[in-house]
């Protein structure tokens, strides 16, 4: 739980950053609205990077059958990667699917 | 049904189908402006002393004639609700007629035995609240508003009764925002809505410097965004701004459905989504504060049963479908502002547009 609190407080602290670009917030939020109208769920959202942050890592889920929907979100030109995990045992029944948006700090 | 130009409708079937999304057709009703407060972002300008309410029995019986053109949830706010002569009234027989009863309060007038009787009639309640008690406080105007509306939510709570949370956004909020959705969950509300600050009424005077603008609300987003997945789906969050790129992708989320598009007396409801019933009886569409050269009509009509709605589709229907294609192609066009707050933008432009009553110079 107190882990949890952290990255949140850690995210809040990431998006105030005062020298992160209205371009960046944009491209955050234009990636995510992509992520929700191919049905994938935001579960959580932490930042990468040292010592400077590079940008956020989007961690969602999508159902096993909406894995064709991947090939759409390979086509996001903001991302700069992509990873698949899938879940379930023995069947994956979901994927948890991580997506890198990244260089967003002006870094100096 | 098909309205035409003499007022009446036809059973003529329709020629295509239109994607409209389900769920609630809601009538907001604004009763009174009396309040017990004068918040500072009040979009209604609604304070204590103001005594004008409407008649229960127009409301109702304008509450009949729209049931049978799909509207099916009815929306109370103010004004404080709690403080109209005729809520029960009204509350009682709109639940008699099938409607879902919504309630928007501030949560300070709920220990009474009149408002425990009012509860029973109401399936949602959604209580205002600005933040933590000084910021809360502080835009209410009054010290103590706060600690009252816990002592409301604490009533809903031991009544078991369904209650949500309104927050209005300013950049304010940012600070207390992570809290405030704790709160919310820990409360056991279902419902935490977000809307961002309106700049009409008391807020265009005493709230002007607080604008929410593009880079707070992609913050905003991208955490809402987040919790809305972490509350799912003990408490739905709900967001009232829309990401462009998911009114490109549903343009009916923003009551767009096409050029050429022309509703009747059945898809009405559907299309429009939310008519307003302001202080004064004006019915107008979406959202208070609309400009009334879309005016539907005023309750008494539907009191002295005229064809309200029907008489609208023949003769106001195309103008404000264009007024709906217009800011449609306007959210498109700008690429500049992602996030769109497409209840302002729509009152403000049904106040800016030019518009003609024929669609020969669009």
């Amino acid at each position: 739980m107190e882990a949890k609190m952290n990255y949140e407080n850690d995210l809040m602290e990431h998006l105030s950053n005062g020298r992160m670009s209205k371009a960046a917030l944009k491209k955050y939020s234009s990636v995510i609205a992509t992520l929700r109208k191919h049905d994938v769920i935001v579960d959580r959202i932490w930042k990468y990077g040292i010592p400077w942050p590079d940008g956020v890592v989007v961690r969602g889920r999508l159902g096993i059958d909406d894995i064709v929907k991947l090939k759409e979100l390979f086509k996001i030109p903001e991302l700069n990667g992509i990873e698949v995990f899938p879940l379930g045992i023995p069947y994956p029944d979901l994927l948890d699917v991580r997506f890198k948006i990244g260089e967003q700090i002006v870094k100096g | 049904m098909n309205a035409n130009a003499e007022g009446g409708c036809s059973n003529a079937e329709m020629t295509r189908e239109h994607p409209f999304l389900d769920g609630f057709r809601v009538i907001h009703l604004h009763p009174t402006l009396r309040c017990n407060l004068a918040c500072k972002h009040c979009y209604s300008s609604s304070a204590p002393g103001l005594k004008k309410e409407l008649h229960p029995k127009e409301i109702t019986a304008f509450l009949k004639y729209a049931r049978e053109y799909g509207f099916n949830a009815l929306s109370v706010s103010g004004g404080e609700p709690f403080l109209y002569s005729g809520l029960e009234q009204v509350l009682t027989e709109s639940k008699k007629l099938g409607y879902k009863n919504i309630v928007a309060s501030n949560g300070m007038l709920l220990k009474t035995q009149r408002a425990r009787g009012i509860l029973e009639s109401i399936d949602l309640i959604a209580i205002s609240i600005d933040g933590d008690e000084q910021l809360h406080d502080e835009m209410r105007n009054q010290k103590g508003a706060y600690a009252k509306m816990l002592e409301g939510v604490a009533v809903l709570k031991k009544l078991k009764k369904e209650f949500g949370f309104i927050h209005t956004l300013t950049p304010r909020s940012w600070d207390v925002l992570l809290e405030l959705f704790r709160f919310a969950n820990d409360q056991g509300a279902k419902l935490l809505q977000v809307h961002p600050l309106e700049l009409y009424g008391r807020a265009a005077t005493e709230m002007a410097d607080a604008v929410t603008d593009q880079e707070f609300l992609h913050k905003v987003y991208i955490l809402g965004n987040y919790l809305k997945s972490k509350y799912y789906p003990e408490m739905l969050v709900q967001l009232d701004f829309l990401h462009r790129e998911n009114i490109l992708e549903h343009p009916e989320t923003a009551s767009y459905f096409g050029a050429g598009f022309s509703a009747d007396c059945d898809t009405f409801s559907k299309a429009l989504k939310t008519i307003v019933i302001d202080e004064h009886g004006n019915v107008v569409p979406i959202s208070y504060g609309f400009s009334n050269r879309f005016l539907i009509g005023n309750i008494g009509d539907s009191w002295h049963r005229t064809n309200m709605f029907e008489r609208y589709l023949a003769h106001t229907w195309g103008l404000l479908y264009q007024l709906l294609e217009r800011t449609y192609y306007e959210i498109v066009a700008d690429e500049e502002n992602d996030l769109v707050v497409w209840t302002e933008l729509i009152v403000k432009n049904s106040h800016l547009y030019q518009l003609q009553s024929s669609f020969a110079d669009s």
